[in-house]
């Protein structure tokens, strides 16, 4: 095992703080479930694309995907403590948190909803060339706030793959909606295959190493 | 030399030793946490966690009590409310010299 002492904060919150974040992403239920939702997203862009020429039942999955969206959003927060409670305790441990308050909650839960109002906004836009502005920004932030939330080295990389297929989809030739869809198809396979990857090496760590 | 500086001689020793101020650190921000869990955050290996944790009870910053979860065997710690006063001590020590 490396030098855990080596390269950590000094100031006891931002050691604190280190810790935690590195408790909390070590089994990679965070991404997975980020996984989840980028591929809703995906879904909704998709379901998105095919409204605009077929029947209003084709509108109606799209409301029906914003909402199955928003609540997977809202129950991703609260689910991942209850995961780890349930199956991973013997393997990342127990832990309770201080609760959380529910300023907190109310802000994901908004930011989850505007994102996914957002998106449909952009996908309902007339000008081809705005929406393809938008979705490379779009990419560029989320790689950037990716990187910002993770700072670890494989969030790193994910953030700069995110940002590139932002790019990349945006100059594509693809429909724009398919561009959108294919976007958050690929940054939620990205998240969710990372995610799966680093629960799999936590369970073969911790099978190495019985009590 | 600075007398703020200076102070720095009085600093908690218990606490300013690094393995000690992650485990220590780790707990203020949660409620409660396991073996395990302070084993994987903190990297340190099991022998000298152990070692730095009975450090800590005997001084009364930490509380370690031995349970159960359904069927798995738990050693839960938790700081107390002294061992917060000392880390808050430690803290602001170390915010004013710095």
């Amino acid at each position: 095992m490396n030098d855990p002492l080596s390269s950590l904060p000094s100031d006891p919150d931002a050691l604190a703080a280190h810790l935690i974040r590195s408790g909390h992403l070590g089994d990679g239920l965070p991404e997975i479930a980020a996984g989840c939702v980028f591929l809703l997203y995906s879904a909704m862009c998709w379901s998105a694309h095919l409204a605009q020429h077929h029947s209003p039942r084709a509108k109606l999955a799209v409301l029906i995907l914003i909402l199955v969206t928003t609540l997977t959003g809202l129950a991703a927060a609260p689910a991942i403590p209850w995961l780890r409670a349930r199956f991973l305790t013997a393997r990342s441990g127990y832990v309770r948190r201080k609760p959380r308050s529910w300023r907190l909650s109310a802000m994901l839960a908004s930011a989850v909803l505007i994102f996914a109002i957002f998106t449909l906004v952009i996908l309902g836009m007339k000008g081809v060339l705005a929406q393809r502005s938008l979705l490379m920004i779009t990419g560029i932030l989320m790689g950037s706030l990716w990187m910002f939330f993770g700072r670890r080295r494989r969030y790193v990389v994910n953030g700069v793959l995110m940002m590139l297929s932002g790019v990349v989809f945006a100059l594509s030739t693809f429909q724009i909606e398919i561009a959108w869809t294919a976007f958050y198809a690929s940054v939620g396979v990205l998240t969710f295959s990372s995610g799966v990857l680093v629960l799999r090496r936590l369970i073969r760590r911790t099978s190495e190493q019985p009590e | 030399m600075s007398v703020k500086i200076q102070r720095l001689a009085e600093v908690d020793r218990l606490i300013h030793e690094p393995a000690r101020l992650m485990i220590v650190a780790v707990l203020d921000s949660v409620e409660e946490a396991d073996f395990q869990y302070l084993h994987l955050t903190t990297g340190l290996t099991k022998g000298n966690l152990s070692v730095h944790l009975s450090r800590l009870e005997e001084a009364g910053y930490v509380a370690i009590e031995k349970t159960f979860r359904g069927k798995y065997p738990l050693t839960i710690c938790r700081l107390t409310s002294h061992g917060s006063q000392k880390l808050a001590e430690y803290r602001k020590l170390l915010k004013n010299a710095l």
